[in-house]
Parts: structure tokens; C-alpha cells; sequence
């Protein structure tokens, strides 16, 4: 007779079972406070790592809109303090790599790895993933003593604050890896790639830079290459730089999104293209 | 607003284009003669005319525009999608004009007639086969609002300016091509002037917060110079944007700035040095009352020209020849002339009611006024026969039904 219950003892069971779990997680957090605390300085205890559950947030955002982090930056790019954010970074040394909506850094902590010698930095424009990407790069700066010292990542809004950011002529490679697609007729001006912005995105890049794209929503992919193809600054990679560049798996693979899209079962279209 | 809009000099000839909300007067100032008015439905926002002075081109504020010949007949017309036009430039060496909108700016070519659309580009415009480029050809864009847009001497560089607190200076005819970005300012760009014959420097002025001068290197984006009204805590121009800058023609080493809501137009001298100072505040006598400065530009004989936001008044100060007779500026002054448009004008603006109507002169005389009066009886006798129709009307469906039930 045990087995067979009613509904609403199992009901109360559940209810019971869910305050018990609330109870443990409440005396881990205040275990795991307390270990932190104690870790925060002793070089040789080990931190955790954040949770991504507790950082998420909605995807889309006006970036048209004038807010209050348009006017934190220094106006004048050579008057930016680099050294917050690389604190090994010397004098004639400057940024490489361009993560153009990060989201929760997977290719940043690959970037560090391939490119020892390069620095990248990520930029995104939602506080609370940004806020992710620094805690983990400040954990595993101190759980692994002169790794990750060349990343970091920013909160700004990319269309507006370029140029108060980087020197013409500077960057080599920029990314957009899986953009907001924006499908509705009056949200096309959010679109990260237009035929306007593309102007200045070659002028932040070196002659023979390059621009990776990837996405899985086939009208993007169109959009995008259509504009490439119609700037005169930009060209196609021919097949034999798609097969030898070693960038181009780790860009299908690696961020979150990517991982997502397996799951899913959905196919990736890549738009690759050179700045004269 | 019932004052001048826009000055508008040409660059070979004496003459000068005026717009007193939606009228426009194209006069020569050499013999005081009129040479052609021109009337619209909605008032003017940009006048624009072209170097050799083929070609003249008007913009107005219900997003149309119009491009005129030398004998100031029409020859092209078309309207913009998203905003009023801001600034209207003719291209050197083609027949085609660089328009700015709200963000973007375009290149229209106005040599052919607008043909009717064929089916082949109807079939285009359909939601399967949607071009990418919708409407005309997008030569830059900015993410806020453009406020100045303009081009240099030698026609090698387009500078726009932004809200944003953005100069960008980019090639021609490559405007694709960025050469340099100029950021100095704290606030919104409100004002520019081109230096009239070097394409090494050129001039900003600074918006609320920013109630400042800059002097800038075109070549490689720095500051020469920057000159602050507000220094050591001084009051007096505190949050007043900097409206109008203007180069004197004849001794670019002169130049000429207004704020809003203040009186005084102020005089400065740049150095060899490169380096701003303030030479004078010039007070205009007989400022009329409870009014503003709304513009002041240069002539091609250094001769400003100021116009007001509420008089149709327009000064005119004559400066002598710089160097030599500074210390007797004050004399010069005095000899200033008025241009006077007020008897004009009394009859078309203070009778009229409706703005956005036509306007003849033969509407306000007495005779018509006494056949409106007649009108009016009409119109009751008009409204008695509509109603009377409409009533039989109903009768009639309501027989048809009768019969068609029967």
C-alpha cells in the first residue's frame, strides 16, 4: 500500500523536498563566501569559477540610443589607459584583435592560447555578460600565474564609440560571430554590418586584415556578403586561405552560440573578407 | 519664425539669395535690383548655389527639393524618404548634388528626367526580389543626427558633423575612404566655417556645454587651438551654443562668431602661430527689441550681413581694410546700412491665416473680399442641397428593397 499514493501526497513531497534543497544551497553559498574571502589574497588556494546562470540576460538591445556609457570613454583614443585592462602592457605595444560582440568570451579564452604575442579585446554592450567575461578572466589570471594576461573585454556600444577607441591603421582582425539577425523592417538600422559602418570598419584595419563573419540564419548571411562584395575596400579569401587559416574551425566551434547551433542541428554559413 | 532664414552668396557675381520663411528673393546687391521671387507651399530649409553659378538648388521642410538652370527655370524635382534636407552641395565636375537627410547623404543626379516606372522595376520592388540599396544611392552615414556637412576649397575633402560629437573628414570623389576622424568636443558640433583658400585648417563650434572654438589640422585630425568662452569660471556664457562662424574672404586671418541669445557678435584674429585671440565685441546700434541674432555672414567685399529671428530687418556692417585701420573701427560702424523688408511684407504676413496656402496679391483686395461675402450665402444654400440629396438617396434604397421583397 506504500506504493500507490495520491496526488497530493506526492505533491507535498515535492514542496518539502524543494525546501530542503533551498536549505543546502543557501549553507553552500555562505561556505562558498567564506572560502572566497580567504582565497582573495593567498596566491596558492585556487578560486571558482562564476556560474553563467546567474549572469544571463536578454539578447536584444537599441543600440541607436544615446546612453550614459557613451561619454565614460576619453575622447581622444591616445588618452585611454590600457593598463587597467592589461597590466603587462608596455609602451609601443597596442591592441590586434577585435571580439565585436563577445557575449560569454568563448573565442577570447582560444584567442589567448593561439596568439600569445597579440592582445584582443572584447566588446560588448549587455552589463551583466561583460561583467562575466572580466570575472573569469581575473580567475583564471590567478588560478594559472602569466596565462590570459592578453585579453579583456569592455562594455560599450560598438557603432558609436570606435573611434574613440583605436588609431586608423591599427587593427588586424575584427569578428562578428553570430549577430542579431533584426528581421523586421524598421530594425534593419541595427544591423551590426551596413554599408556605412563597413567605411569605418576599414578604417580601424590594416591592408590585409581580415573580417569573420558566421551566422545560421541564411537572410543574414546574404545581407552581409551582398555589402562585402559591394564595398570597394573589401575582397573575397580565395578557397586555398579558407583551408589553410587554422581560424576558421575555431570560429564554428567555440562560442556558445556555436555549441547551441550543433545542438540544434543547424548549418553555419561563413563570409570571410580581406581589406585591400 | 518671421525673420530671415538663410544668406546665401554667390562666388562670382554680386548676388545674394534671401528666404523670408516661404518666400525667396534673389537680389543683386551691386545695383540694389531684384532678379526673381520665388513662392512655396512650406517653408525654406537650405538654399545652395553652385560655383560657376549654373545651377541653384532650394529645400524645403516638407522633404522636397528643387535644382534650377542659370535663368532660373526648373529642371529637376524629387522629395527624400526619412527627413527634411540638411545641406546641399553641387558635385565639381558632374551634374549631380550631394543632399544630407536625418543620418545619411546622398548623390542624386539631376541631368535626366524622372521616367515612369517600367514593369520590370515594379516586379523588382516586390517583397521576393528586394534590392539591397532601397531608393537612392547612400554615399555615407552616421549613427545621430548630421548637423553641418560641407566641402573644402580644393574639393578634396567632405566633412560632416554629428550630434554625437563626431567630425569625420573623408576622400572625394572616394567618400568611402576615411582619412581622419576630429574629436575635441564635449558636446554636439554645432557650427563649422571652411577657410576660403587652404585646405590645411578649418573651424568648429561647440554646442551647450561646450561653448568653444577649436582650430583644427585637417591633415592629421589634431588641435591647433582651442579657444574657451567660460574660462576662469566666467559666467557670463554659460550654456550658450556657439550658432554661426564665419572666415572674411578677403584676410582670412579674421573671423567672426555668434551665440545664441547674446547680442554681441565677437571679432577674432588667428596668429602665425596658429594660435586664437579675441580682437573685439562689436554692438550693433538700434538692435531691435526682444529679438535675436539668427544669422551673419560674410559678403565677397567683407561686408556682414546680419538678419534677426522676429524683424524682417537685415544689417549690414561695413569693415575697411583690416591691418591698417583697426583703431578706427568704430567709425566704420557707424556707417551701416539697413535693408528694410518690413512695408513688403506687411501685407502677406500679418493678413494671412493660413501658412501653407498660396498666396496672390489679387486674394486681398476689396473687390474680392465682397464676392467671399457672397460666397458665404452660398455655401448655406451648398450645404441645404447636399443634405437633400442625401436624403433621397435613402428613400430610393429603401423603395428598391420594398420592391424587391414584393
Amino acid at each position: 500500500m506504500s506504493s500507490s499514493k495520491t496526488n497530493q501526497e506526492e505533491i507535498k513531497e515535492k514542496g518539502v523536498e524543494k525546501e530542503q534543497e533551498k536549505n543546502v544551497i543557501e549553507e553552500e553559498t555562505e561556505k562558498e563566501k567564506e572560502i572566497q574571502k580567504e582565497t582573495e589574497n593567498d596566491p596558492n588556494k585556487k578560486k571558482k569559477m562564476p556560474k553563467i546562470n546567474l549572469f544571463r540576460q536578454k539578447a536584444h538591445m537599441n543600440p541607436l540610443s544615446l546612453r550614459q556609457m557613451d561619454f565614460n570613454l576619453s575622447i581622444r583614443p591616445q588618452d585611454m589607459n590600457w593598463k587597467e585592462y592589461y597590466p603587462n602592457m608596455e609602451k609601443g605595444e597596442h591592441v590586434d584583435f577585435a571580439d565585436i560582440g563577445c557575449g560569454y568570451g568563448g573565442l577570447l579564452f582560444k584567442l589567448s592560447e593561439m596568439f600569445p604575442n597579440n592582445y584582443s579585446i572584447g566588446l560588448e554592450i549587455r552589463g551583466k555578460v561583460c561583467s562575466f567575461v572580466k570575472e573569469k578572466i581575473s580567475v583564471l589570471r590567478h588560478n594559472e600565474k602569466g596565462k590570459y594576461l592578453n585579453i579583456s573585454a569592455l562594455q560599450t556600444n560598438a557603432m558609436r564609440t570606435l573611434p574613440h577607441l583605436f588609431v586608423k591603421r591599427q587593427l588586424s582582425k575584427i569578428f562578428f560571430l553570430f549577430p542579431d539577425p533584426e528581421f523586421k523592417k524598421r530594425k534593419i538600422k541595427w544591423r551590426i554590418i551596413s554599408q556605412e559602418l563597413l567605411a569605418e570598419y576599414a578604417y580601424f584595419m590594416k591592408s590585409g586584415g581580415i573580417i569573420y563573419t558566421i551566422t545560421d540564419v541564411y537572410k543574414l548571411h546574404s545581407w552581409m556578403k551582398g555589402h562585402l562584395e559591394q564595398h570597394p575596400l573589401f575582397t573575397e579569401l580565395t578557397k586555398e586561405e579558407y583551408q589553410n587559416d587554422p581560424l576558421i574551425n575555431v570560429i564554428s566551434t567555440e562560442s556558445e552560440e556555436a555549441k547551441r547551433v550543433e545542438k540544434n542541428g543547424g548549418t553555419k554559413f561563413l563570409a570571410c573578407f580581406k581589406r585591400k | 519664425m518671421l525673420g530671415c532664414n538663410q544668406i546665401v552668396f554667390q562666388k562670382n557675381r554680386p548676388v545674394v539669395a534671401l528666404s523670408f520663411g516661404n518666400q525667396l528673393r534673389v537680389l543683386d546687391y551691386s545695383t540694389n535690383k531684384e532678379i526673381k521671387s520665388f513662392e512655396y507651399d512650406n517653408s525654406i530649409s537650405q538654399i545652395a548655389f553652385d560655383d560657376d553659378g549654373k545651377n541653384f538648388s532650394v529645400g524645403l521642410h516638407n522633404k522636397k527639393f528643387f535644382v534650377y538652370d542659370h535663368n532660373f527655370e526648373l529642371t529637376y524635382s524629387d522629395s527624400l524618404k526619412r527627413g527634411n534636407p540638411g545641406s546641399i552641395i553641387f558635385h565639381p565636375t558632374e551634374k549631380s548634388i550631394l543632399i544630407t537627410d536625418n543620418i545619411y547623404s546622398y548623390k542624386i543626379p539631376f541631368d535626366k528626367k524622372k521616367e515612369k516606372e517600367t514593369e520590370n522595376e515594379k516586379e523588382k520592388k516586390s517583397k521576393k526580389n528586394k534590392p539591397i540599396l532601397n531608393g537612392h544611392k547612400t554615399e555615407l552615414g552616421h549613427t545621430s543626427i548630421i548637423t553641418q556637412a560641407d566641402m573644402t576649397y580644393d574639393k578634396i575633402f567632405y566633412i560632416t558633423c554629428d550630434i554625437a560629437r563626431r567630425i569625420r573628414v573623408s576622400n572625394f570623389p572616394e567618400i568611402y575612404d576615411i582619412h581622419v576622424f576630429c574629436l575635441g568636443h564635449t558636446d554636439s558640433v554645432t557650427s563649422m566655417a571652411i577657410h576660403p583658400s587652404s585646405s590645411e585648417q578649418f573651424l568648429t563650434g561647440g554646442g551647450l556645454n561646450d561653448t568653444s572654438i577649436i582650430l583644427w589640422n585637417l591633415q592629421n585630425g589634431e588641435i591647433h587651438d582651442q579657444y574657451k568662452f567660460n574660462e576662469n569660471n566666467n559666467e557670463q556664457y554659460h550654456k550658450k551654443a556657439v550658432l554661426e562662424l564665419s572666415y572674411c574672404p578677403k584676410d582670412p586671418k579674421f573671423f567672426i562668431a555668434i551665440l545664441k541669445s547674446v547680442h554681441t557678435p565677437f571679432l577674432f584674429q588667428i596668429n602665425s602661430n596658429k594660435k586664437i585671440e579675441l580682437l573685439k565685441v562689436i554692438n550693433i546700434t538700434d538692435f531691435p527689441e526682444e529679438d535675436e541674432i539668427y544669422k551673419a555672414r560674410f559678403d565677397q567685399n567683407s561686408n556682414l550681413w546680419i538678419s534677426f529671428q522676429k524683424t524682417q530687418l537685415i544689417k549690414i556692417l561695413k569693415f575697411p581694410n583690416w591691418e591698417e585701420n583697426l583703431s578706427d573701427l568704430e567709425n566704420y560702424l557707424k556707417k551701416s546700412i539697413e535693408y528694410n523688408f518690413e512695408q513688403d511684407f506687411v501685407n502677406r504676413y500679418f493678413k494671412r491665416e493660413n501658412r501653407f496656402s498660396q498666396v496672390t496679391l489679387s486674394s486681398y483686395n476689396e473687390e474680392d473680399n465682397q464676392k467671399n461675402g457672397n460666397d458665404n450665402n452660398n455655401k448655406k444654400e451648398r450645404k441645404k442641397n447636399s443634405k437633400q440629396k442625401w436624403k433621397e438617396k435613402q428613400r430610393q434604397k429603401k423603395e428598391r428593397k420594398n420592391n424587391s421583397k414584393k
